[in-house]
């Protein structure tokens, strides 16, 4: 078995093309994440303006009742599982080595294959596009409009092929940054001195590995019923539809969260740094969103008002549903207290953070009027939820997203982006997401059902639809003026320099960008905010001495020999036999012998990355 | 905002859930609205303290790199304001909790109140009504009109043909999925007379967007009246109805539609259960689970709910029928995915078709 994996000597390259696919360093995978889901994020946009083009005005015909259905799907299934999660990680990646003092993370060639394994469910997911025929069943899938009765088309297996693809990736990644946090913190860096990000993006870990498994059950058991006609969702024949929802919830909701603690854990590294002063009560802020994790198990069925589960389990997840409010708003709370009483730098990350917080709570308090079990029953399945996710997960999460690669794009790329166009587009994507989803809340509110491919005229809905539809070109400006922004720094923005904004955390203790192995020197951390200690020991009253850590420049041509493992094959090896496995099932009800072809192949390249992973040289 | 939403009875609103005409509705409304200004005083405080502290403590010119007092935190501040969060979340959960029984069955202080009992059957895309009477066996069958008399506890019992639906007339109730394999329930009563505009909430595939309905809430006496001649069978086939009948037999309609004869062959073998019953489709107002109504084509949906429950010529607004001709044509272009086919018919054939269909008053 080591000659099969010796048909490959290691890759050496450090630039090219075979160098990104071989790569396993945490910063290129990073930068890979980061690239694909903001790709993703725009196919995402572009999918939701074709949507706000057929809604502009009542009784339009521009685009297909199934085409929209489509859409709809395709938008959420995007926006949720190739956008923002992946450009969490994106972050994960990049930035939380940095941050614990840590070379690489725990499992880098695993790492390499949670990266092409995202790619390649990606492309399942995607896949219906080139017939006309994506997942239009809505990203929550009920059952039994997924099953071949009512979902004939390929649509639904690319929805169960491709969510569980992307499961595999999400599960490998949240097992790496879970041992890589615990087992790879700098000496001192005790849990309570891990930077802000850092613990968000481990509890979040957490939350993956704990939900995937929940909705690999529920694809799992479509899938068989799709493939193979057992009946888990058909209740003619002794299965129940209801199955499904609460296997979707009790992974959904959680992802809730996992779309949100990451966005949470930028703008809570952002606002100390612009404030120029430590996050307001830290320890309060990482239990609080160790508290909303954990209740976030005990909602599911929140999203379930309407199924008439009964008085007893509405009034139970109502009222867990509203316990989550309150370390909500302990956040919000400590996150105005740090700017209070602070120096404000107002730069554009500043300003996406402000931005969030002031999005954020809108959404949180409309989230509060939708907890109320009796009143939700008029407010489930119309704008008014529309308006309600997209505060928390445009306004949210997006805004944080924005925010955090304004703020770490001079040490990912060495350059600053531009201030002036950055404050452009901010305004641009803020007056845009509030005049977009602002006015659904009333459209909502007034009996306007979501998921509609079009409406009557006369209801009291035209105005602010158009206006909604309109408004979507201040984000398609902001957001274009954003990459624009990027793309240009990125090539000739003003050099940054180690440590531009003055920050408080390790990653800006080294250049930017990062050598390849991070720490010359891996750090010893005496405190919370390890730089910033470094930088301002007069300020701590038990400040330590100043430590020699990374970033010593002129000490490179010492640190050559820091050993770093090399690139591998491997993980793209075993991402393209899971891919080729992945379309087996697709491919066989094409035409059996395809399948046969896809499988084994798929097989054999497994079991060929496999083997040559184990037995690969270190070097 | 609240301006807006409140003067919400000025516009024509007919789905919308601030404008209650039923009790169900109104509870809702009111526990909505008792939470919506607990969130906007909340809501004005976050946004006035954000603004206050980004405007007193932004960076002024030339001390940029000034370093402020390193606060880490302060536990009184941190108690007090879990605490306080915590109290607001109990104050809503109490009315919450204590409301959520009254959305599934009527609450004791309608025990001395009329009841009927309707069973709602979802299919792709229209609501069935099977209407029972006091023994609890079947009245009669209509489809996607619902007729109530007000001030009744009306109790809906929900069940699916195929997918999951979800019931739903704002102005009298909010919703409940309609779920396959199970029978759901809710319950809603009118306290005003009128016409309400509902929908399915839950999507149920390519046409939910078209899967509407609408509830005329009436004076008792005049839903018995309307109930009395549901319960009777189709009139009786006159000479001028003939051609029409020859049309709906020529292109299978019967095998999805049942229009109940006073005998057995009068309508014979029209027993399909497939498609809405059109023994009195000549008395509805709306075409397919009110995708087209009845009015002049050019008529929109906001003018029809006005209009409806003040003419009571409504249906000879549109001599020509041309929104049902549109439909009795060409089905799936008005509503994809339906199973009605396109039964592409001359312009004589189709004269005849509505004819007859409007006959069966």
């Amino acid at each position: 078995m080591a000659m099969l994996g010796g048909l490959l000597e290691r890759p050496t390259g450090t630039t090219g093309i075979w160098s990104w696919l071989t790569t396993i360093d945490h910063k290129r995978i990073g930068t890979l994440y980061l690239v694909t889901a903001f790709f993703f994020f725009l196919v995402g946009g572009i999918e939701a303006s074709l949507m706000r083009l057929q809604l502009a005005v009542p009784d339009s015909t521009l685009i297909s009742a199934n085409i929209f259905s489509q859409l709809f799907t395709m938008h959420a299934l995007t926006m949720i599982f190739l956008a923002i999660m992946p450009l969490s990680v994106a972050f994960f990646n990049w930035i939380v080595p940095l941050q614990i003092g840590a070379r690489d993370v725990a499992f880098p060639r695993l790492n390499a294959l949670s990266y092409w394994v995202f790619l390649f469910g990606a492309i399942i997911l995607n896949l219906g596009w080139f017939t006309m025929t994506a997942p239009a069943a809505g990203w929550f899938a009920y059952a039994n409009l997924t099953n071949t009765t009512f979902s004939p088309t390929s649509g639904m297996d690319f929805y169960v092929l491709g969510l569980l693809v992307l499961g595999t990736s999400s599960l490998l990644g949240a097992f790496n940054f879970v041992v890589t946090i615990i087992n790879l913190r700098a000496p001192g860096m005790s849990l309570m001195r891990m930077p802000i990000f850092t613990w968000m993006a481990f509890i979040t870990s957490f939350l993956l590995a704990l939900a995937m498994p929940v909705i690999t059950i529920g694809l799992v058991e479509l899938g068989f019923d799709r493939f193979f006609g057992t009946n888990f969702f058909v209740f003619e024949r002794g299965g129940d539809v209801l199955l499904w929802q609460h296997l979707f919830w009790v992974f959904g909701h959680p992802e809730v969260y996992i779309l949100i603690l990451p966005a949470m854990g930028i703008v809570s590294e952002i606002l100390p740094t612009f404030s120029r002063k430590p996050l307001f009560g830290f320890p309060v802020v990482v239990f609080s969103g160790l508290t909303i994790a954990f209740l976030g198990w005990s909602v599911w069925a929140h999203h379930m008002f309407a199924a008439g589960l009964g008085p007893v389990p509405d009034a139970v997840f109502a009222t867990t549903t509203m316990a989550i409010a309150i370390p909500t708003g302990v956040k919000v709370f400590n996150w105005l207290a740090t700017l209070w009483g602070g120096n404000i730098q107002l730069k554009t990350p500043m300003y996406f953070a402000i931005g969030f917080i002031a999005l954020f709570t809108i959404g949180g308090l409309s989230g509060m009027t939708h907890a109320a079990a009796p009143s939700d029953l008029q407010q489930t399945d119309t704008y008014y939820i529309v308006a309600h996710i997209h505060y928390v997960l445009f306004g949210g999460s997006i805004m944080a997203i924005l925010g955090g690669i304004f703020y770490w794009f001079p040490k990912m790329s060495g350059r600053m982006m531009s201030e002036y166009l950055g404050k452009w587009s901010f305004w641009l994507v803020f007056i845009g997401m509030n005049m977009t989803f602002g006015p659904m809340h009333y459209v909502g509110l007034v009996g306007m059902p979501r998921r509609n491919f079009t409406f009557p005229s006369g209801m009291g809905w035209d105005l602010w639809n158009l206006v909604a539809s309109l408004s979507v070109l201040f984000m398609i400006a902001g957001v274009g003026l954003f990459v624009y922004n990027a793309l240009r720094s990125a090539r000739s923005g003003e050099v940054a320099g180690d440590d531009p904004w003055d920050a408080r955390t390790l990653e800006w203790a080294m250049s930017s960008p990062p050598p390849h192995y991070n720490f010359a020197e891996i750090p010893v951390v005496h405190g919370r905010d390890a730089l910033w200690e470094q930088k301002y020991p007069d300020e701590e009253h038990a400040a330590p001495p100043p430590v020699p850590a990374g970033g010593a420049h002129e000490a490179d041509e010492e640190h050559h020999d820091i050993h770093m493992p090399s690139p591998s094959y491997f993980p793209l090896i075993c991402a393209l036999g899971i891919f080729a496995l992945g379309i087996t099932l697709l491919l066989y009800q094409m035409a059996a012998p395809l399948g046969y072809a896809a499988g084994v192949i798929g097989i054999i390249l497994l079991l060929w990355g496999s083997y040559g992973w184990i037995f690969e040289p270190t070097d | 905002m609240a301006v807006v939403l409140l003067s919400g009875c000025q516009l024509a609103l007919p789905q919308s859930t601030l404008n209650p005409a039923g009790d169900v509705a109104q509870s809702q409304q009111d526990l909505f609205l008792f939470v919506f200004w607990i969130a906007v005083v909340i809501f004005i405080g976050v946004q006035g303290f954000l603004t206050i502290a980004v405007l007193k403590y932004r960076s002024r010119r030339g001390h940029e790199s000034d370093v402020p007092p390193q606060t880490h935190g302060n536990t009184p501040l941190e108690i007090g304001w879990t605490i306080a969060p915590s109290l607001i979340v109990i104050a809503i959960t109490i009315p919450t909790v204590a409301g959520i029984g009254a959305t599934y069955d009527a609450p004791s202080q309608y025990a001395d109140d009329p009841s009927l009992t309707i069973e709602v059957v979802g299919h792709q895309w229209w609501w069935e009504y099977r209407y029972l009477d006091e023994n609890g066996d079947l009245d009669f069958i209509t489809a996607n009109e619902l007729h109530i008399p007000v001030d009744t506890v009306i109790n809906l019992k929900l069940s699916s043909n195929d997918v999951i639906h979800s019931f739903s007339v704002p102005r009298l109730a909010g919703s409940r999925d309609v779920v396959p394999g199970r029978v759901n329930r809710m319950w809603l009563n009118a306290t005003e007379t009128g016409v309400y505009a509902g929908q399915c909430k839950e999507f149920c595939g390519d046409s939910h967007a078209l899967m509407r309905t609408v509830a005329f809430a009436r004076e008792s006496a005049d839903y018995e009246a309307w109930a009395e001649n549901e319960r009777q069978p189709a009139v009786d086939r006159t000479a001028a109805m003939d051609a029409g009948w020859v049309v709906f037999q020529e292109n299978a309609c019967r095998g999805c539609h049942t229009i109940e004869g006073a005998t057995e062959d009068e309508y014979e073998l029209a027993i399909g259960v497939t498609g809405p019953n059109l023994s009195h489709f000549g008395s509805r107002v709306t075409i397919a689970a009110n995708t087209l109504h009845k009015g002049p084509a050019d008529m929109n949906m906001g003018a029809f709910f006005e209009d409806v429950p003040t003419d009571p010529d409504f249906m000879q607004r549109d001599p020509a029928a041309e929104n049902l001709k549109r439909w009795l044509n060409n089905a799936p272009d008005v509503k994809p995915g339906t199973e009605m086919p396109d039964l592409d018919l001359t312009d004589q054939q189709l004269d005849d078709l509505v004819f007859f269909l409007e006959s069966l008053k």
